[in-house]
Formats: structure tokens, sequence, C-alpha cells
């Protein structure tokens, strides 16, 4: 894999793309990779709050769609499929190492503690990544999120992905997709409120 | 600010978010990962070549080689049905023509004592039987049953000798006879002469007779034998039938002959 694009590729569908990686098309793979891989790094960091882990978790999704191509079926589409593998191994990665802490949205008292606790504590995705403090303290509202309400919220939000898309992928009724992502939204809402709110005190 | 406004608020910040992108040597860990599997399964695959099954190892290449036992025992069987049902006939067969080499290896040696006209060596059979025809008389030949007929059935060549030179005896004899006249007033010792002529010629047409008998008996077992092969008869069967033809045979024409030989014993003792 070069990471060039194949000519004539990229104008190719992704169902089309698939089926000819599942024809040992390696070139369709790469070219999948390229056009998926930024896209599930910034899910999966949004999702996971750190970026090694999320590259970690791409690789390994991206591995899994090497081994197992043929249990592709082109019944839904295949950023649906490919999402809902991406979440799976997400969940699976994050039980295994164990770091998949839940954040108290208590701990904003304590003045003196950082307010949150990355799963990597050096260095934090936030030195990589160029972003000022409100982004900071968003990201930092989403990690306080439920697991459910922060992928869903990831999905829709950030992703910009269908309602009816996001029932396929997390397999449950359109309604209650709805219902949940705004859930998360208040949440949100309500946990950023409490960061600046704090903020504001501090000042 | 109402629900609404306050989510669309959130829309916004979420979507400010900067798109957060892969580092660069992201595709190369996805390459050296990538890369790890191949061998795994590579390796794979040359494990399972270098160790085959038993039946690979004992059968090499063959590709379905669990049917390798099946083929030999087939095969075998095969085998075995060919010796036993096939080739039956075959070595039934070589049993008699042995069993008849080893009677004529040793019957000869144990009949030598016996003096017959088939006990002649087949080589010197004809000299011996023209100086015999003229030598013995031919009442001093045997004509009361002592004949071995199955002496004669196995040395075929002897018997046909016996009987050309019966047949070269007949036309020596027979002719001049038949054209001689016997006239009127003949002396006694003429017609003794003249009677043992004749009693010599009814001989000589016995001997003719019993060998042609013999042949005829010969022609219809050599039949019988051949229709008993092409019928589907057990060797033992057959063996017995064959045997039994013969005796019949044989027997029928034993007594045939004696009924002649008695008949012409008669006529010398009439006369």
């Amino acid at each position: 894999m070069t990471g060039k694009r194949n000519p004539g590729y990229d104008k190719l569908s992704d169902e089309l793309l698939i089926q000819k990686f599942q024809k040992e098309d390696i070139a369709a793979f790469n070219e999948i990779v390229l056009r998926y891989k930024d896209r599930l790094i910034n899910f999966l960091f949004r999702y996971t709050g750190n970026l090694e882990t999320a590259e970690d978790i791409a690789q390994d999704t991206f591995i899994k769609l090497y081994k197992n191509k043929h249990m592709y079926i082109e019944i839904a589409k295949f950023s649906t499929w490919f999402y809902t593998v991406a979440i799976n191994e997400t969940n699976t990665y994050l039980r295994k190492s164990k770091k998949n802490h839940t954040i108290s949205v208590d701990s904003f008292d304590d003045q003196d503690k950082p307010v949150f606790e990355f799963q990597s504590n050096d260095p934090t995705p936030f030195d990589k990544i160029n972003i000022n403090d409100e982004h900071f303290f968003v990201q930092k509202a989403i990690n306080n999120l439920d697991d459910k309400h922060r992928e869903i919220i990831i999905l829709r939000d950030i992703q910009n992905l269908e309602y009816e898309e996001i029932s396929k992928i997390l397999d449950i009724p359109l309604g209650t997709v709805r219902s949940r992502i705004n859930r998360a939204r208040e949440s949100l809402h309500l946990t950023l409120q409490k960061i600046f709110e704090n903020k504001a005190i501090k000042r | 600010m109402t629900g609404k406004e306050e989510n669309n608020e959130i829309r916004k910040l979420l979507r400010s978010l900067p798109a957060v992108k892969s580092g660069n040597d992201f595709l190369e860990k996805l390459d050296r990962k990538i890369a790890t599997l191949e061998p795994e399964r590579k390796s794979a695959k040359h494990f399972l070549k270098e160790k085959p099954g038993i039946f690979e190892r004992t059968f090499g290449g063959i590709k379905s080689a669990w049917l390798a036992p099946a083929l030999g025992l087939s095969a075998a069987v095969l085998f075995v049905f060919y010796i036993t049902f096939l080739n039956e006939d075959k070595i039934v067969n070589e049993q008699k023509i042995t069993n008849t080499k080893t009677e004529e290896k040793q019957e000869p040696k144990n009949t030598t004592g016996n003096t017959s006209t088939t006990e002649v060596s087949p080589s010197a059979v004809p000299e011996n039987s023209e100086k015999k025809t003229e030598n013995v008389k031919p009442h001093e030949k045997d004509i009361t049953g002592n004949f071995d007929y199955k002496e004669s059935e196995k040395f075929p060549a002897r018997v046909e000798q016996n009987n050309k030179s019966l047949d070269q005896d007949q036309a020596t004899t027979k002719k001049p006879k038949l054209n001689v006249a016997i006239p009127e007033g003949i002396t006694k010792d003429n017609e003794n002469k003249l009677n043992e002529e004749k009693s010599d010629n009814k001989n000589d047409e016995i001997n003719n007779q019993e060998s042609q008998m013999i042949e005829e008996s010969r022609a219809s077992s050599n039949e019988k034998k051949k229709m008993e092969d092409k019928s589907m008869k057990t060797p033992s069967e057959k063996m017995e039938e064959f045997e039994n033809s013969i005796q019949k045979s044989i027997m029928d024409k034993l007594n045939a002959v004696n009924k002649a030989n008695l008949e012409n014993l008669r006529d010398k003792v009439n006369k």
C-alpha cells in the first residue's frame, strides 16, 4: 500500500470499491483507506478523546476490513457497515485496555485538580491538535457524556450522518435515535454550562 | 433560551470543532500491520504443505489419497475372482495333462513284460509289425480279450501304426485268396490249410474291427470332451462323466469284440 490514489478509483462508489477489493484488488482497499481514514480518525478521536488510541483503533478497523472483506454484503451502505465495525472495534479495544473511564461531573468542584482525566496522560491530544480553549472544553464535555449519548451525538453533529443511517449503525429505531440525540445535546449543554460557570468563577 | 435554540448552539459548537486528521505515519503503520498478517497466512499454508496426512505420506501425491486402500482391496478381490472362477478350467486341463504325462511315463515301464501288439515302441512299430505279421502266426495273436484298450487310448500312434500293418497284411493275404477258387475233390490237407488261412483272415478282420472301434471310441470321447468343456459343469463332474463315458464305450466295444471272437471260436469248433 503506497498511499497514492489509483487513477479512476476516486470516482468509484464505496460499494464498487469494496466489490473490487473482494476480488483481491488491493488498489480498491487503498482507495477505501484514503477515503475513510480521516473521517474514521475524527470520529474515533471524538469518541475516545485520544489521538493515539483513535489511530490504533482505526488501524485495527482497517485490518478487520482487510481480513473480513467478504463479510460485507451489499444490503446496507458501505459507510454504515464500516461505522458499525469501527464502533464494535472501539468498544472491544476500550474493554480490553480498561481505559474507558467515565468522568464524573462532580470532579469540576475540585479547583486545583485537573477537571478531566483523559485516557492517555502524556502528551494530551490537544497538544498535538492546535485547538482553542472552547474546542478543548467542548471535547471535555463530549467525553463526559455516557457511551450511548456520546456515540450518537458524534455521528449526528460531527460526522453529519442521517438519522436513518445512525439507526442502522446502532441498530435502534429511528424515534429512539431522535430522542437520544436530543437528550445527548441537552446533557452536553448542561456540562458545558457547568464548565464555563466554573471557569468564570475561577477567573 | 428555549430547548431548540440551545440545541442549535450546541450543534454549531460541535460543527465548529476542527476535523482531526491522521498522522503522517498512519499508512506506514497500517502497512506494517498488514505485512505482518500476510506472512502469518503464508507460513500457515507452508506449514500445512510441509505436514501432509498419513494417506498423503503413504500414497504420495494422489489427490484423493483415501481412495487408494479401497482401490487396492478391489484389485485384490478381482484377482482372487479371476483365479478362482475364470482360470479354473485352465487349471483343470493342466492337471489332466500332467496326470496323463505321468501315467505315460509310469505305465510303459510296468507293462514291458507283457507281449502284446501295443507294447512295441512307437519308433520300431512299422518294421516290427511287418516282421511280426510275417513271423508270428495269426492264431498266436492274443484275440481272447486280453487286448488293453486303455493302453490303446494312451498310445494312439501305435494303434494307428498297427492298423496300417494290419491293412497291409490284409492286402497281402486277402487279395490272392479271393482270386483263388477252391476246386472240387480237394485233399484234406489242402482243406485244413484253407481253413487255417480263413481263420487267419477272420482274426485279421477282428483286429481291424477292434482298431476301428478304438478309433471310434477315441473320436466319441474327444467329442464328449469338447462338449463337456463347453458346458458349465464343475471340473470334478466333468472328469467323472468323461471317465464314465469312456468306460461305457470301451465296455460296449469289448462286448462286441468278445461276441465276434466267440462266434469265430464256435465256427472253428464246428468245423
